[in-house]
């Protein structure tokens, strides 16, 4: 190596000066200038070390709070029992309780078949939203209108629209020539579960249709007349040229979309409660009941830290496996 | 500015000697205007039954659920929401709540991940992991020892407490994206900009963050988003009008057995109204074509 300069890091450029900036500034911005400009990895951390301070400090206590919960039994209707310490019992009566097993099957179905579905019709809306014209703002906002609504909104709303008495939807359709039934999509075991899904649909896309979009504007135009030139149709140019620039925002996007709705049982919450007889029943959605509606705070806690360290592991994979093909 | 909007038509320019190729194009227009027409009416038709909802009395929306044809128009659930539930102070909390967050959450995600996305250290793959995990938690875990940690800092009840909770939940969800956003800007320009004498951290501002801006912009509003419509932090952690934020008013309003439909509609439509005026203006960023000609090899 005829360029030792480059030194393990790796970093391929160093400034061997101070930046010549306005003024000089108090002796702290002094540091922070030479720990950022001197050393290539001081000024990663420089950078790293706020937000890093900041989210740790608020979440270790909690965490390690609600780890600890879950190793006793903490009953807050039976405050008078005390708080035992009962090691790894909450997390054995995970294996032996009936709905468990069930409740893992669907958080995986619902989370997979929710990015699914929701990617396809974000990546749809991004694609179809990505023109020059200064015009898109009205179309792009429509589009989005789905995402400001609160949950809480949605849920209700949704609801009311597809009752099987009152519902504007169950109408249509029943114009239209499709019977939902007497009781309703989500008093129905077999497709509650589809009803919530398609309400997260309709909530969720913007999301992705936001970051996709985003990300098809970040590519530079040259690109696409270069392609052009070259010959290549729409497909290809989408293939070869967009698909591959794309996709840090789909690993992402997809990745933390699969993190809420596995993790957050607001939506189910409000439309089923888990129900009918448990058919929409998912994992965080159990914690959530434990914890609120049988005041079972330290099984609740064991379920959500099972959860939390098998959707840790389930991240984990899927950035090992998404980083190794990039680049 | 001009060569903003150049992407599609050079390419139809390029491409006029080949008759086939512009029927095509012409083609592809008229299906992505139908399927946007498709789209749009997707989105907009239970919004817009919400609107409708809001100007009806309670005994006509139950009376006649599905009727398009109001028997009245009335205000009083704009009125009634207005003055009923001190839901102008609970907005004002939410904004207040939601621009700090989005300020502060943006400001830090952005440098942190500019950080993780160029340079190399040891222990990068677990700072990056972790920022992740903390996005993982299930809220069920935290919420409980979460209320016990603030209200041991005299904290409940305050813009604060839910400014830090935003913030530890949203910075993640930043930081992740943004960094894919930086992993997709060619590291040559900075380069050629350092070579030119820029100082690291001119490069990001004057090179980098300006070719990111569609990123910072829809990292902005699912900051924003994500505190604006938050309940469940906000519904334990404030007590009073104080610091109560819109949709703990919203989750207020639903009683135990009758559904205000009318009331939850007009609330519901009155609180989209800033996010759509933001989103608008935070919109004007998102202008594709920012990195034309940027990288010549």
């Amino acid at each position: 190596m005829t360029t030792p300069s480059l030194g393990p890091t790796g970093s391929p450029l160093k400034s061997p000066y101070l930046s010549p900036g306005p003024g000089r500034g108090s002796a702290l911005s002094i540091l922070w200038r030479r720990a950022i400009s001197t050393s290539s990895v001081a000024w990663a951390w420089a950078l790293l070390i706020p937000s890093l301070l900041l989210v740790l400090g608020i979440i270790v206590y909690p965490l390690v709070t609600g780890v600890n919960l879950s190793l006793h039994r903490v009953i807050l209707t039976r405050l008078d029992l005390g708080r035992p310490f009962v090691g790894f019992d909450n997390f054995l009566r995970m294996l032996s309780d009936p709905v468990m097993g069930f409740a893992w099957l669907n958080t995986l179905f619902y989370a997979v078949v929710g990015v699914g579905s929701q990617f396809v019709v974000g990546l749809i809306a991004a694609l179809l939203l990505n023109r020059s014209s200064t015009r898109m703002w009205i179309p792009r906002t429509i589009l989005m209108l789905p995402w400001f609504l609160p949950p809480i909104a949605a849920a209700y709303m949704f609801a009311f629209m597809i009752d099987p008495r009152y519902g504007i939807i169950t109408r249509v359709l029943g114009v239209v020539g499709i019977d939902i039934g007497g009781q309703g999509v989500l008093a129905n075991p077999t497709c509650a579960i589809w009803g919530a899904l398609a309400v997260e649909l309709w909530r969720g896309y913007p999301f992705f249709a936001l970051f996709l979009l985003a990300g098809l504007q970040a590519i530079p135009t040259d690109l696409g007349e270069a392609a052009a030139i070259d010959g290549a149709n729409r497909r290809q140019y989408f293939w070869h040229v967009v698909w591959p620039l794309l996709r840090p925002i789909v690993i992402v996007s997809t990745l933390l979309d699969g993190i809420r709705l596995a993790t957050s049982p607001v939506m189910l919450l409000l439309l089923t409660n888990g129900g009918p007889g448990n058919s929409t029943q998912v994992v965080s959605l159990y914690a959530f009941q434990q914890a609120y509606q049988r005041f079972d705070f330290g099984y609740a806690s064991a379920i959500s830290v099972a959860l939390l360290v098998a959707i840790t592991g389930f991240a984990m994979v899927y950035v090992r496996i998404n980083s190794g093909r990039g680049k | 500015m001009t060569q903003m909007s150049s992407s599609s038509r050079t390419v139809t320019v390029s491409d006029a000697g080949k008759r086939p190729r512009v029927v095509g194009r012409s083609r592809y227009r008229i299906m992505s205007n139908i399927g946007l027409g498709i789209l749009i009416f997707i989105a907009l038709f239970p919004v817009l039954w919400l609107v409708y909802t809001s100007f009806r009395s309670d005994a006509d929306i139950i009376g006649n659920p599905t009727s398009l044809i109001p028997t009245t128009i009335t205000f009083e659930n704009y009125i009634t929401t207005w003055n009923g539930t001190n839901h102008p102070k609970l907005l004002l909390n939410s904004l207040i709540t939601s621009t700090i967050t989005v300020v502060v959450s943006l400001t830090l995600a952005t440098l942190a991940a500019y950080s993780l996305s160029r340079a190399k250290f040891r222990g990068k793959g677990i700072v990056y992991i972790t920022y992740l995990a903390v996005r993982i938690v299930p809220g069920v875990l935290l919420l409980f020892p979460l209320y016990i940690l603030i209200q041991q800092l005299g904290l409940l009840d305050t813009h604060f407490a839910l400014v830090i909770t935003y913030i530890t939940f949203t910075l993640p969800a930043a930081l992740w994206f943004m960094k894919g956003f930086f992993d997709s800007i060619p590291v040559d320009l900075e380069n050629a900009a350092r070579v030119d004498g820029c100082s690291r951290m001119g490069a990001l501002f004057r090179i980098v963050i300006p070719l990111v801006r569609p990123g910072l912009a829809a990292s902005a509003v699912l900051i924003a988003i994500e505190s604006w419509n938050d309940v469940l932090f906000a519904l334990m952690l404030t007590s009073s009008d104080a610091s109560r934020t819109w949709p703990v008013g919203l989750r207020l309003l639903i009683g135990d057995f009758q559904l205000p439909w009318g009331q939850l509609a007009a609330a519901t439509v009155l609180s989209i109204i800033p996010v759509v005026i933001g989103f608008t203006l935070v919109g004007k960023a998102m202008v594709a074509g920012l990195t034309a000609g940027g990288v010549k090899d």
